[in-house]
């Protein structure tokens, strides 16, 4: 059997079993397990918030290189990625090295020269775009790519069923990264009205609540989110599903 | 307020108008603005050799207008799958049974795609899983664009792919069995906001031969 067509049938059969493996480390494994066969030996799945935030607190499943994504944060590469604005601009699944260009700032140029430095010299991105109206991207790299066009096609596929799983793991506590207690009832009333457009004063107006109670269950609420500021609060409380503005 | 009105051969004439209508707005919608290959406009409207007695169609209206609709066929009959792109089932293949259907021409008119959720959609979503659960169908084939795979996901539909997405011409299509399940339902009405049922049985009486299940027809 050819090399591509049997990293093919891989690919469906780990599809087939992804959305019973409980565990994010054995999702990850699996997935790298095949798409390393091509030169992929990373891959990060992440929502895309918009630009000029970082993207560490949306990473939702990732094996990327120690130390890349607090590198990439700290230079603040987010908005400035070529791999990034493509992603907004189209639902097709694209190779690194295809971006044209002349859509390529230096500024730009600078985040591929680090990523190469971090072992992330090609790769191939997948835009998702969800039911939500929220845009992510599955990126997979590695030092050097020899993918067949099937074997691209299989992984745009293993990239959305990637998705569901990072998406599935996200939904429920997960140890480490991001905060596991969920949002108070009266928590969650505030950032709804927040949400709405509400001052806090307010909000306070709104629920019979002076505005340092108001201010007490936002701090609670960013903690609980691990959020940086109250809109970052609000836009993490409708990913995690804690509220439906 | 959207209503989804089941037409088959038994109640067609019932319908007529509106069957017309959708046939019209096909044209419009597969050849004139997806310029959707190997289609044809003939007196203003489109219809393929899948559109035969065996179909059934799932007509969105709202307040007496037509604003979308997609057609159901039996997977034991010719569909687009067996018959135009059965090379989007190369991996896994696909079963043909009569309790799998096959989903196709699934739209919206123009001026309902902007809102957000689009509520549109999200009834025909919702009226092929009421349609199938109706009718004793366990699972839908489909042929769709590739990006629009998450959302259905996202909404519960437990998607599985048949074979690698591959482009025809501007569209990259991938084809997909997903069981019909409670949570997809449940989910997809959840998240548009619809009543339920969404689904008008009008003009059908028949009983699915040999399903147990006592079919409530309002």
């Amino acid at each position: 059997m050819g090399r591509s067509l049997q990293l093919v049938e891989d690919v469906f059969d780990l599809m087939d079993q992804i959305d019973s493996l409980a565990n994010e480390a054995e999702i990850r494994t699996e997935i790298v397990r095949v798409t390393s066969i091509a030169g992929f030996d990373r891959f990060a799945v992440a929502r895309l918030p918009q630009p000029r935030l970082k993207i560490s607190p949306y990473l939702l499943l990732e094996s990327y290189p120690k130390g890349w994504a607090n590198f990439y944060d700290s230079r603040g590469h987010f908005r400035h990625d070529p791999v990034v604005s493509q992603c907004f601009g189209s639902v097709r699944p694209f190779l690194w090295s295809e971006i044209d260009a002349k859509h390529i700032t230096d500024r730009g140029r600078l985040v591929m020269n680090d990523a190469m430095a971090f072992g992330l010299t090609e790769g191939f991105a997948v835009p998702i775009h969800d039911v939500f109206g929220f845009q992510a991207v599955v990126s997979m790299g590695g030092p050097a790519a020899d993918a067949s066009p099937d074997m691209l096609k299989a992984f745009h596929l293993l990239a959305i069923a990637a998705f569901a799983a990072a998406e599935r793991l996200a939904g429920r506590p997960r140890g480490g990264r991001s905060g596991t207690a969920s949002l108070s009832p009266r928590e969650r009333e505030v950032l709804l009205w927040i949400a709405a457009g509400l001052s806090k004063a307010a909000v306070g107006v709104k629920l019979r609540i002076g505005v340092t109670t108001v201010e007490t269950h936002v701090r609670s609420a960013r903690h609980k989110l691990e959020a940086l500021n109250t809109v970052h609060a609000v836009v993490e409380a409708i990913r995690r599903r804690e509220i439906n503005p | 307020m959207l209503s989804v009105e089941v037409v088959t051969r038994e109640n067609a004439g019932l319908h007529r108008a509106l069957l017309d209508e959708h046939y019209r707005r096909r044209a419009e919608i597969f050849v004139t603005e997806k310029k959707w290959r190997d289609l044809e406009i003939v007196n203003g409207t489109e219809r393929d050799q899948f559109d035969t007695a065996a179909t059934t169609y799932l007509l969105l209206v709202d307040d007496g207008q037509l604003v979308g609709g997609c057609r159901l066929h039996p997977s034991t009959e010719p569909t687009l799958l067996s018959e135009v792109f059965p090379h989007l089932a190369s991996v896994r293949g696909f079963e043909r049974s009569p309790d799998i259907f096959e989903m196709t021409r699934g739209f919206v008119i123009r001026s309902r795609r902007e809102e957000r959720p689009m509520r549109c959609g999200g009834a025909l979503k919702a009226a092929i899983l009421e349609y199938c659960q109706a009718e004793g169908i366990r699972s839908v084939n489909g042929v769709c664009e590739t990006w629009f795979v998450p959302g259905l996901r996202q909404l519960g539909w437990p998607v599985r792919f048949l074979g690698l997405p591959q482009r025809e011409g501007e569209y990259d299509l991938v084809a997909f069995n997903a069981a019909v399940t409670d949570e997809a339902l449940s989910l997809t009405r959840e998240h548009y906001g619809l009543p339920a049922p969404i689904t008008s049985w009008r003009g059908i009486v028949h009983q699915p031969a040999g399903r147990p299940t006592a079919i409530v027809r309002v």
